[in-house]
């Protein structure tokens, strides 16, 4: 295991299960979800420019979001709530791993979450989270 | 007595929305604000009696609005609570620097923000409808 992909994991335990409460299993490459969110989030480690890009459908989106904004549903939200919120579960996740790589003598610098293409993030689901599909990729070249 | 305003400066509104509806229950009024920039002029409008501020923002972000708020003498001393996700120690202490009072991780756990903002401002509960 690398520093990244022990940061990833640790991240979507901490941010999914712990914050929010949800069931979290290796997906074991299930099918990006049909109503894929898409959103990346640009990085600078040690001069080095990535990203994290994030994949999860809306409904898991608004599940989360329920759990923190009482009466939040899929349907009480709307398209630009879904993407803020969206957002600011990509936010979540790159500030623990922002946190950790600190811990490692590691300094990432963090942009703010932007729409994606779906393409970019229409990756096999790495985990059922709540028993949707869910991605989180960290793309810094040359960092293990 | 007026009810003190919190000020929530966070570019999510899904969130702001959520410190309203945590906020609900006392007798307080919440003012919102996307970003630094907007946070700036809500402070100046409203005299928070304390600021909920957001470390990563477009615009204008939780430490760049700090820098600009610590320099106006009239709203200098205004305490801030900082949300963030990223609890690096080197930004704490950067935030800390700017006498940030206390910082929450991303996602908030509601008691746990309600018991840190009521010892910096007097929350009194509202008698339930």
């Amino acid at each position: 295991m690398t520093l990244v992909t022990n940061a990833v994991d640790d991240a979507v335990q901490d941010v999914f299960v712990r914050a929010f409460g949800c069931a979290l299993t290796p997906a074991d490459g299930a099918p990006p979800p049909s109503d894929l969110l898409a959103i990346a989030m640009p990085l600078v480690c040690d001069g080095v420019e990535g990203s994290a890009v994030l994949g999860l459908p809306r409904g898991l989106v608004a599940l989360v979001a329920g759990r923190l904004l009482a009466g939040a549903t899929e349907q009480s939200l709307d398209e630009a709530d879904l993407r803020d919120f969206g957002g600011e579960i990509c936010n979540m996740l790159v500030g623990r791993i922002a946190t950790r790589f600190s811990a490692a003598g590691t300094v990432l610098s963090l942009g703010t979450p932007q729409p994606a293409l779906p393409a970019d993030a229409a990756l096999p689901a790495q985990w059922l989270c709540a028993g949707l599909p869910l991605s989180f990729h960290l793309r810094l070249p040359g960092v293990r | 007595m007026t009810a003190p305003v919190i000020l929530s400066v966070d570019d999510s509104s899904v969130l702001r929305r959520a410190l309203v509806q945590l906020f609900a229950p006392y007798d307080c009024v919440v003012q919102q604000a996307a970003d630094g920039e907007a946070g700036l002029v809500a402070v100046r409008e409203h005299r928070p009696a304390l600021i909920l501020l957001d470390y990563n923002m477009p615009v204008l972000d939780g430490v760049g609005m700090l820098q600009r708020l610590r320099l106006e003498p009239d709203v200098a001393r205004t305490p801030v609570i900082m949300l963030t996700a990223n609890a690096a120690p080197e930004m704490l202490a950067r935030v800390a620097r700017l006498g940030v009072r206390d910082y929450v991780v991303k996602p908030f756990d509601g008691p746990s923000l309600l018991a840190k903002v009521s010892r910096l401002v007097p929350l009194r509960q509202l008698p339930a409808a």
